[in-house]
């Protein structure tokens, strides 16, 4: 009986310290990149380390005397669920991927970000990693998509709390009760609005930016309204300091959308929406694509592009469930995007 | 020994008060799966009192003054306590998933709420313990107190908010310790009057310490009170819920509006019940402003027929009395259950809702949508039921899944007889995520209702259309005429509507503006019409069978075969998508039957007492887990069938408890009286009468609730409360008295098992709750209630083994 007792509890020990270690990984793989850190953050690794060192060499003593066989069904756990397949893989180079032929956009003036800020040159390795697992892995094809994933700085978008687990197949909250969307719906999403270096994109649902920001690595505009003022404000704030110049942050009622602006090639609403609101479907531009999620803000939602056809009449088609993102290999062939 | 039982009384008050009260919190502040997991869990705090007593006994006994004195007073103060922590623990269900600190979390809401119910539990035990020779006057005094504890508190909740609630509880609890200190010396005495005082200071509504409630992030109700400039204006409670009046320049709810719409849209203010379920009070200059309403799909039948009567069910903010106004209704009769909505909506926000409520043209009736079907008179051109799901007894806190009265074969069934002869039946429910369930399985009870009302093509007989986000179904008692087809599909395309069924639908005329892979719900709804329905229920990957009366789930739609899908969509899906009630159900099962065991089998390892007891172990294990178990089944099945009867959940709940916990501990009292000096063949035999009353009267209620129901409904509210108190008393009399009379046959024959028998008695009745609900979901509550007389039966047989 005390022998599966203390499985129990070395198994959901080692289960809790995972997430410290991976704070330790991050770590590792900074110290192998030559790119800056902010101030704070060795302080919190090195504090972390120190914790997780302590209690995983607690968890390990407590499964080598007591449990040996814990450690065995651990792994096979980690088997199961792909992650030891993924330590396997080898790592993805950035440059390696097929690159599709960029559209050149018309204005040769047109703002394009600037990569400067160091969170750019951070957590690389993680990005790519992220990109093969969770979106090119799930089924994203378009190499676009893929690219804008791995250049935009996703740790750069969560709270400090948050950062070991930024990388992550899955949404954070980011306050006042909104989340950061997990990758694979932002980069699903993005790929659904078949946007190019021409495109001029509204969002409805600004959040904590990090959609505007894969946006904007591809259209030549986002134009991004957030409802809630405080929000608005940091994710204007954050994403001038990273650079994005060609996004433009407004803090208003999105039911309205943006006239002055408009009309959009493309419109995606981050925000699960009960209606389409008629302003967003008169400033679609013919042939443009919409994609929102359907359903209550906490209930079952759907995820559903609109179309509108050259005469102005729209169409809309049902594509997956959304806020929480498939395991690698686990998208249905019905959870694609549709050719069409 | 006269002071013991109030105390008791009120110790057992506080505790049943204590679980509706934490139900309705939960229900407040998160998911309704896991208010149902934690509850049913602390519950068993309970009867651990018992398996504690059992093992401490000696130490107990002896200083059994204080020891009751310590588990009251403990009762009273870890109520405020235990809930002002669980409120500051940060508990994220959503994040349960991908945060395994979340489990830590969930657990600490299991143990906090284990505690009050333990002092509970073991206050209790240890007086059966040392005063089992009046276990007939403990029992009425439990048994009663339970009673009107559930009464008061389902009263008092009616306009006060669960602080209160508990900040009375945790009053009730020290009312008792103070009784019990005057047993112990007046130091206690003053220990426990300083202690209620500071309890109510420091947590008092205008104290230091809030006991508000804390709503999930992942409510509604968070969302509406972020945006700016947003205002709460009204806040209201009951027993059936908070209602929160929230109002924003940039609210705006229209869940079945057209894509193709692009006019305008009248301003909103919300009420949000429970900080989650959504209803729209709409302000309107005139019946242009209310244009929106003619662009959703429930619209549909004001196209069939011009100015109709009109009955609507579930009449919320007024949304659907709106647009049957703006299309033309001749007249409205709009029934809405929660009478705080209606005032709401007539009087304080009567102005806002531009006198919707005061026309003369709209009659409000307060009733429940069921029972106003069932006792009307009148008859109607459409009956309206949208968006809408029926109050239900877990609601009211009880262990129920989700029943719905308004969703079965015999409710359909019912509402087309409320029709005229070329009248409609409209149905609209939100579209779920793939692949459908909900709508299908609306589309099947219509069908089937149709089938039983000796409609042998009932294709002819039903339109279904839908949104991006919703599906309408309109039924008729006659088959719909050729210029009513054309004008449901001009609607339909005019509007950017699908159509999934109309008379003579061809396959290419589906799947047109809201593109589906496949046009499943055109091919679903093919099969159910067609004679092969059975083969694709049994198929289909959840479970869309017609709900009845008996089995009213009509929101169970999972099936054992379709779990791993579930699993392999739980990553993508989780909660707020998938069908996971049932396995939440399962896993509250497990857990109660595992904690049960530990609990039961515990002493027996460890209790010296317990060991020395040679015989009658096993035959008192078996007895008073099937007491356990049957009384608990019987009372499920009367809720159930007294809810429906009376028409609204609170009454019915209320009457059931109070019926049942009231009688009991008559009987109880009644079986002490006739059984002075304890003989245990003459307790044997009490039990045995006891057990034949109970059976052949189950039986007789049974049939008539069952075959004399139309008659029964025919009776005015007051006079159906008084014939659900009637029904219940002789029973629950009878079913008072097995239990303390095996208790003081215990008394005699082995002693030290009277706590532990309790114990196991408390464990048989939460994981008979959760069982019930089991068995109810699979054969229906009328086997439940059989089960539960023949688990009486059984018990009767084993009874002379003690």
């Amino acid at each position: 009986m005390r022998k599966y007792l203390l499985i129990a509890f070395c198994t959901y020990g080692t289960m809790l310290i995972e997430d410290r270690l991976e704070i330790i990984v991050f770590e590792v793989i900074k110290i192998q990149e030559k790119g800056g850190m902010n101030a704070n953050y060795p302080g919190l690794v090195k504090k972390w380390m120190c914790v997780s060192l302590a209690l995983l060499v607690l968890a390990v003593l407590f499964v080598v005397i007591f449990a040996g066989k814990s450690s065995t069904s651990r792994g096979l756990t980690w088997a199961a669920d792909g992650k030891q397949a993924d330590a396997n893989q080898a790592p993805v180079d950035v440059n390696e991927q097929p690159e599709q032929k960029r559209k050149e956009p018309d204005d040769k003036k047109v703002l394009r970000p600037e990569h400067s800020h160091p969170a750019f040159a951070q957590r690389i390795q993680e990005r790519a990693r992220m990109v093969a697992m969770y979106i090119q892995g799930a089924g994203i094809r378009d190499p676009n998509v893929s690219k804008a994933l791995r250049t935009v700085p996703r740790h750069a978008f969560v709270r400090r709390g948050d950062l070991y687990r930024a990388y992550r197949d899955h949404p954070i909250p980011i306050g006042l009760g909104q989340t950061i969307s997990q990758p694979y719906i932002v980069a699903y999403m993005t790929e659904a609005l078949k946007l190019d270096p021409n495109s001029r994109v509204l969002e409805i649902g600004t959040g904590s930016g990090y959609q505007a920001a894969v946006c904007a690595e591809i259209a030549k505009e986002v134009y991004t309204i957030e409802i809630l003022e405080e929000l608005a404000n940091s994710a204007n704030k954050r994403l001038k300091e990273l650079g994005y110049r060609n996004v433009f942050v407004k803090a208003a009622d999105g039911y309205f959308g943006w006239k002055q602006k408009g009309p959009f090639d493309a419109i995606i609403v981050t925000c699960a929406a009960g209606f389409i609101p008629p302003p967003l479907i008169r400033q679609l531009k013919p042939n443009g694509r919409m994609i929102l999620p359907r359903g209550s803000p906490f209930g079952a939602q759907t995820l559903v592009l609109i179309t509108k056809d050259r005469k102005g009449k729209v169409y809309s088609r049902s594509l997956l469930p959304v806020r929480f993102v498939p395991m690698v290999g686990q998208v249905n062939k019905a959870d694609r995007l549709p050719k069409k | 020994m006269t002071t013991i039982p109030i105390a008791i009384f009120f110790i057992s008050a506080a505790a049943l008060g204590l679980e509706l009260v934490l139900v309705r919190a939960f229900s407040i502040g998160h998911w309704y799966h896991f208010s149902y997991l934690v509850i049913s869990t602390a519950l068993l705090g309970f009867a651990a009192g018992g398996a504690f007593v059992t093992i401490g006994s000696r130490l107990l006994t002896r200083h059994y003054a204080k020891s009751l004195w310590g588990f009251a007073f403990g009762l009273a103060v870890t109520v405020p306590i235990v809930f002002w922590i669980s409120q500051n623990v940060p508990l994220d269900e959503l994040q349960l998933i991908w945060d395994r600190r979340q489990i830590l979390w969930l657990f600490a809401y299991y143990l906090l709420f284990f505690i009050p119910f333990f002092c509970a539990g073991t206050s209790v035990a240890l007086a059966f313990t040392i005063f089992a020779g009046k276990a007939h006057s403990l029992y009425f005094y439990n048994m009663t107190g339970s009673g009107l504890g559930v009464a008061a508190i389902v009263i008092l909740m009616y306009g006060n908010p669960p602080a209160a609630l508990l900040l009375i509880i945790s009053s009730i609890a020290f009312l008792a310790a103070l009784i019990l200190a005057f047993g112990v010396s007046r130091y206690f005495v003053a220990a426990t009057f300083l202690c209620a005082l500071a309890v109510i200071l420091l947590f008092g509504l205008a104290g230091p310490v809030s006991l508000e409630v804390k709503i999930s992030q992942n409510k509604s109700l968070v969302y509406y009170r972020a945006l700016p400039d947003a205002e709460t204006l009204a806040v209201r409670y009951s027993p059936l819920a908070r209602l929160d009046c929230v109002q924003a320049p940039t609210i705006r709810y229209f869940p079945s509006l057209s894509i193709a719409y692009q006019g305008r849209l009248p301003r909103q203010m919300l009420i949000i019940s429970d900080a989650d379920g959504i209803s729209a009070i709409n302000h309107f200059e005139d019946m242009n402003d209310l244009d929106c309403f003619d662009h959703t799909t429930s619209a549909i039948g004001y196209h069939l027929l011009s100015e109709p009567d009109v009955c609507i069910i579930g009449a919320g903010g007024g949304s659907d009395i709106a647009q049957a106004l703006a299309l033309n209704a001749r007249s409205i009769a709009a029934v809405e259950m929660n009478s705080q909505i209606v005032d709401l909506v007539r009087d304080k926000f009567g102005e806002f809702a531009s006198g919707l409520y005061n026309r003369n043209d709209v009659r409000i009736i307060v009733a429940e949508g069921r029972n106003f079907l069932q006792t009307t008179n009148q008859f109607f051109d459409i009956i309206n039921i949208s968006l809408l799901d029926s109050f239900t007894a877990s609601a009211a806190g009880l262990y129920a899944l989700n029943e719905s009265h308004l969703y079965t074969i015999e409710a359909v069934k019912q509402a087309l007889s409320r029709l005229r002869p070329t009248g409609l039946l409209s149905i609209t429910r939100a579209l779920k995520t793939p692949p459908p369930r909900d709508s299908l399985k609306m589309f099947a009870t219509v069908v089937e209702s149709l089938r039983r009302r000796g409609i042998s093509e009932p294709a002819g007989h039903i339109i279904m259309i839908r949104s991006w986000a919703t599906a309408t179904i309109v039924v008729s008692p006659q088959p719909f005429s050729k210029s009513q087809i054309e004008n449901a599909h001009k609607f339909a395309h005019q509007r950017c509507f699908d159509l999934v069924h109309l008379p003579g639908i061809e396959p290419n005329d589906v799947n047109l503006f809201h593109i589906l892979e496949e046009p499943i719900y055109y091919e679903s709804t093919q099969r159910i019409l067609s004679a092969q329905c059975e083969s694709f229920y049994r198929n289909y990957i959840y479970n869309i069978r017609p709900a009845t009366d008996d089995r009213p789930y009509f929101f169970d739609f999972f099936k054992w075969k379709s779990l791993p899908y579930m699993i392999r969509t739980l990553p993508r899906q989780w909660l707020p998508f998938s069908e996971w009630a049932y396995l939440v159900l399962v896993a509250t099962l497990l857990q109660a039957i595992a904690a049960s065991a530990a609990f039961i089998l515990l002493p027996l390892l460890i209790a010296k007492p317990i060991k020395a007891v040679r015989a009658g172990k096993l035959a008192a294990l078996g007895y008073f887990l099937l007491l356990g178990l049957s009384y608990m089944f019987l009372e499920m099945g009367f809720i159930q069938k007294l809810t429906l009867l009376i028409g609204h959940p609170v009454f019915g709940v209320a009457v059931t408890l109070v019926g049942f916990l009231f009688f009991s501990g008559c009987g109880s009292l009644t079986s002490g009286r006739l059984l002075r000096q304890t003989e245990t063949p003459k307790a044997v035999n009490l039990i045995r009468l006891a057990v034949l009353a109970i059976i052949v009267i189950g039986i007789i209620e049974i049939i008539l609730v069952t075959f004399a129901f139309e008659w029964l409904i025919s009776f005015s509210r007051p006079a159906r409360i008084l014939l659900g108190l009637v029904i219940t008393a002789p029973l629950a009399f009878f079913m008072g008295m097995p239990f303390p009379t095996a208790l003081r046959v215990l008394n005699i024959s082995s002693r030290p098992l009277i706590p532990w028998a309790w114990g196991v008695n408390g464990f048989a009745s939460v994981t008979g709750a959760v069982l019930g609900t089991f068995l109810a979901i699979s054969v229906g509550f009328t086997i439940l209630m059989l089960t539960a007389l023949a688990c009486y039966l059984l018990a009767a047989i084993i009874c002379k083994q003690i």
